[in-house]
């Protein structure tokens, strides 16, 4: 299983602060698509451009990163902090 | 270097933490702190009530130390302490602290600059705008931020 993590907005706009899915996705792109083609709201709350980091086992990643069962991958909305 | 990085609800002390940086490095001759606070009337037709601040707990230290340890490859920054409020934050409170103390006020300056314009853009943190009228909506990251950030780079 991969453990998705929605951070901030993402967890209110989805109304879900993690989820568990079977290990099927090699990397972070991968699971990204599976997400989005879920349709509303993921489409629109998770749309390319809105994901601004991912971490994978709270290591924050930059680009795509490699995913394997067991890993927790958290999605981060642009940070506002300061 | 010596470092100090603090993830808190409670408010912070200017006059302690300066303590703090002398006695951690006392031949520091340029002490430079920042502190952000709330503001009430980015738009006057809708006043601020509070802040709401949300962070990733795992991650957030861990990137801040990265985020110290960049700065102090490019000045000399014998001391430095970053302290981030969360939680409710209302008008006028203080949210954050850079505080960087070096030999010189140059390395001082610039150091607390850049780690207050990555803290910006890279650091886990999160704000949302709760108004007096009731509404709430997370604060969208400033392109301007962004190209402070590159500014460094």
């Amino acid at each position: 299983m991969i453990t998705v993590i929605y951070l901030a907005r993402f967890a209110e706009e989805l109304g879900l602060t993690q989820e568990q899915l079977a290990p099927n996705f090699t990397d972070s792109d991968a699971l990204l698509a599976y997400l989005r083609q879920r349709g509303a709201p993921f489409s629109e709350v998770l749309a390319a451009g809105k994901v601004y980091k991912i971490a994978v086992n709270n290591i924050i990643q930059h680009g795509c990163a490699a995913l394997k069962d067991g890993d927790s991958i958290a999605l981060l909305p642009p940070v506002t902090g300061g | 270097m010596q470092t100090r990085i603090q993830v808190q609800s409670e408010d912070f002390d200017l006059n302690h933490e300066l303590a703090l940086a002398e006695a951690s490095a006392p031949d520091c001759g340029a002490v430079v702190s920042f502190i952000g606070k709330v503001r009430g009337n980015d738009n006057p037709q809708q006043p601020l009530s509070h802040l709401y601040l949300t962070h990733m707990p795992e991650v957030t230290e861990h990137e801040i130390s990265k985020i110290i340890a960049q700065a102090a490859e490019r000045w000399s920054l014998p001391y430095a302490c970053v302290i981030h409020r969360v939680g409710k934050l209302p008008v006028g409170a203080q949210i954050v602290l850079v505080l960087t103390a070096s030999g010189h006020r140059e390395h001082a300056y610039q150091a607390n600059h850049f780690i207050m314009d990555y803290l910006k853009t890279e650091a886990p943190f999160w704000k949302k705008e709760c108004f007096a009228n009731g509404q709430q909506h997370w604060v969208e990251m400033k392109h301007s931020d962004q190209q402070r950030t590159q500014s460094w780079q």
